[in-house]
């Protein structure tokens, strides 16, 4: 087996897994923590139908950063939403419910996003003295990610790239139809998946507990 | 390092009021470490210091709602900037990632310098969460001030009026104000002596009843310097009828130990509710005080001992809307026919839930209410908050960068009454009045209440 076999073949499993099992270590171990100090921050949302509500508010529209911090708020929401949209039409695409351009559209606002945000945590004073090596290598890495993922996706290889990721789903890969542009882009993307759990931006599970656990505690 | 042979040194000539018994500087970074390990083995805060610490997202979003730094504008007041200091130490010497590749992490050895920064920067937190309301991680800045305190004090940089106090009330005394019983009993004499002057009715205040339905105790100095909130409690139980009761063993609910240790906070805690136990009292009332409402509200179950878990603990404010709600109050507004506007204590409001109760025995007991802007979760703190009412050397600090901004809301709003249901709220408040030369005056909730309440045919 060469390198790009590996990559194209096994990596993509190993990314995935990791990055699940990562995730659900996190959540275990979190949630399996003796009870915490009562910190409770008021007013807690209504019954569950509120706080889901807040929660779900919060996750589609990024009311709190765009409350105070406008500028932040532009690039973040439109990061994470570009990120989500990627994933979400990539689904679309592969199910042929979507054209991959609107993929295409999703990585390039994402790539935009993540570099206005580096740009402005140069420039604003005080995110550049918040900010150190991790918020940078973070926003570079979803940056790169995209980008090659962007530049994988070009139309005329994207038939191939469409047939390669419907086999991984099938579990018999077919790692003939890659370009290297295509094994790059797979082996960062496998890269980034296997980062996300241990790296801070867990914050997708570490949300679930500051403010259910904690900042919602009843009892 | 055992403790005899550390020397220490009294206090440091830069912080007077809070240091006590300090460390010699070589020893401080190894002890500050050892404690750290120790708050971390006690578990009570792993998973909130492991989300806090391990995720801040770094996008400054607290200090635009920080008071502090919106008035001082200076980058060590940055919320999420102080919490760094505890952060970068956290993540060094307690998490695997940090070990491996320190700063490439944000993980930083802790150096002598770093912990003289942590003693100026966790005492410019008033702890008040208003930084926490908006954080889109749902951090809390100011439970790190709290454990950066914590540790601090087991160096002994501490605020010396606060550890002064607790040992006064930990010790034969009782009290943190050192209040000798039989002055106490003279002062409740002199309180319901007052009530039968001003009402013509025997207003009591009952001492050491077992099995009344309401133990009270308000902060120690309430009976003496606000008399007024004392006696309108007093014609509040009375005209609900409800049975309550003032223990002689224990009338003093401050518990300094929020702001600084853990172990003062359970001493101190559990003192309180072995009194109420011992008078076979199911229910605590805490009178017009923040922090202690919020230390019995959130520490009970944690720190409390399990016998006393069963007990009800809640504030005043409660008490008295609960009287009003069940028709058992009547006002005659009149009586207050100043304009009042409500000042939302930190603790009462994003630490124990009292937005709107406070507000309706208020609208139901005078005749002209108005709101300030913003209020209620997003109110701004009084600037004396996280107990730095009680430290002398930060009195200017308060005056300044600690109060502007509620300054500026009290002086937009033009009331003639603000009501800050909080004895630390009423210090500062009235300080800051006085600095700013604010036309206007502090009272507390009850004031009001006893003011307005009728009482005619109760007697
Ligand atoms: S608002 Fe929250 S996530 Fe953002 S910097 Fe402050 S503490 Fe960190
Ligand atoms: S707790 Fe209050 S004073 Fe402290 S950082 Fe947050 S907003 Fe500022």
């Amino acid at each position: 087996m060469t390198g790009s076999e590996f990559i194209a073949g096994i990596f993509p499993y190993i990314a995935v897994a990791l990055c699940l099992l990562g995730t659900v270590w996190r959540f275990v171990r979190w949630l399996s923590l003796p009870p915490h100090v009562k910190w409770t921050l008021y007013p807690v949302p209504e019954g569950i139908a509120g706080q889901l509500k807040y929660m779900l508010k919060e996750m589609f529209t990024f009311e709190t950063l765009y409350k105070f911090n406008r500028r932040l708020w532009f690039g973040s929401f439109s990061m994470h939403m570009a990120m989500a949209g990627t994933v979400l039409f990539f689904i679309l695409y592969l199910a042929g419910w979507s054209t991959i351009f609107v993929v295409q559209l999703c990585l390039l606002a994402l790539v935009i996003a993540a570099i206005y945000i580096i740009g402005l945590r140069i420039y604003d004073k005080n995110l550049r003295l918040l900010s150190n090596f991790e918020e940078f290598f973070n926003l570079l890495f979803v940056a790169g990610v995209a980008a090659l993922g962007f530049a994988a996706s070009v139309p005329h290889v994207s038939v191939s790239l469409r047939l390669y990721f419907l086999g991984l789903i099938e579990f018999h890969p077919n790692t003939s139809v890659l370009s290297t542009v295509h094994i790059l882009a797979v082996f960062l993307g496998g890269l980034f998946l296997m980062y996300l759990p241990f790296s801070k931006m867990i914050h997708y599970v570490s949300k679930y507990f500051t403010y259910h656990h904690i900042n919602w505690q009843k009892k | 390092m055992t403790k005899e042979n550390e020397k220490s040194q009294e206090t440091d000539p830069k912080y007077p009021y809070r240091s006590e018994k300090l460390l010699p500087r070589e020893q401080r970074v190894v002890r500050f470490l050892e404690t750290l390990q120790e708050v971390l083995g006690a578990k009570i805060y792993n998973l909130p210091l492991e989300t806090y610490l391990g995720t801040c997202a770094k996008c400054n979003n607290c200090a635009e709602q920080c008071q502090v730094y919106q008035t001082s504008r200076d980058q060590k007041d940055l919320p999420a900037w102080r919490s760094d200091l505890l952060r970068k130490v956290y993540k060094k010497y307690f998490t695997t990632s940090g070990k491996l590749f320190g700063k490439l992490v944000g993980a930083e050895s802790l150096s002598e310098e770093d912990i003289d920064n942590m003693v100026d920067a966790f005492y410019r937190c008033n702890m008040c969460r208003r930084c926490g309301v908006n954080c889109p991680l749902a951090i809390d800045n100011a439970l790190i001030t709290r454990v950066g305190r914590v540790i601090l004090a087991q160096l002994g940089f501490v605020p010396t009026n606060m550890t002064l106090s607790t040992r006064t009330q930990l010790g034969e005394i009782g009290n943190t104000s050192a209040i000798p019983k039989a002055a106490f009993i003279d002062t409740l004499d002199f309180l319901e002596e007052e009530l039968r002057d001003e009402t013509g009715i025997a207003i009591p205040i009952p001492r050491d009843v077992e099995g009344a339905e309401f133990f009270f105790a308000a902060p120690v100095s309430d009976y003496i310097m606000e008399a007024d909130t004392l006696l309108g409690i007093a014609k509040t139980f009375y005209a609900a009828g409800a049975s309550w009761t003032v223990s002689m063993e224990n009338f003093d609910a401050i518990n300094y130990g929020l702001f600084y240790s853990d172990a003062d906070l359970e001493k101190v805690l559990n003192r309180l509710l072995e009194a109420a136990n011992s008078l076979k009292c199911k229910t605590i009332v805490i009178g017009e005080c923040g922090h202690s409402t919020k230390v019995a509200l959130l520490f009970q179950k944690i720190y409390g001992r399990p016998e006393y878990h069963g007990m009800k603990v809640k504030n005043i404010i409660e008490v008295s809307h609960s009287f009003l709600k069940e028709g058992r109050l009547t006002f005659d507004p009149t009586k207050n026919p100043e304009t009042v506007t409500y000042h939302d204590p930190c603790n009462l409001g994003r630490g124990s839930g009292l937005y709107e109760q406070p507000r309706e025995l208020l609208k139901a007991a005078v005749m002209h209410f108005v709101e300030m802007t913003p209020n209620r979760q997003m109110n701004y703190c009084c600037g004396g908050g996280g107990g730095l009412v009680v430290v002398e050397d930060l009195h200017d600090w308060r005056m300044s960068a600690g109060g502007l901004k509620k300054v500026e809301q009290l002086r937009a709003i033009g009331a003639k009454l603000v009501c800050a249901p909080c004895a630390n709220c009423k210090k500062q408040i009235r300080e800051l009045v006085q600095a700013h030369k604010l036309d206007m005056e502090v009272v507390g909730l009850h004031d009001l209440l006893g003011k307005a309440i009728v009482l005619s045919g109760k007697a």
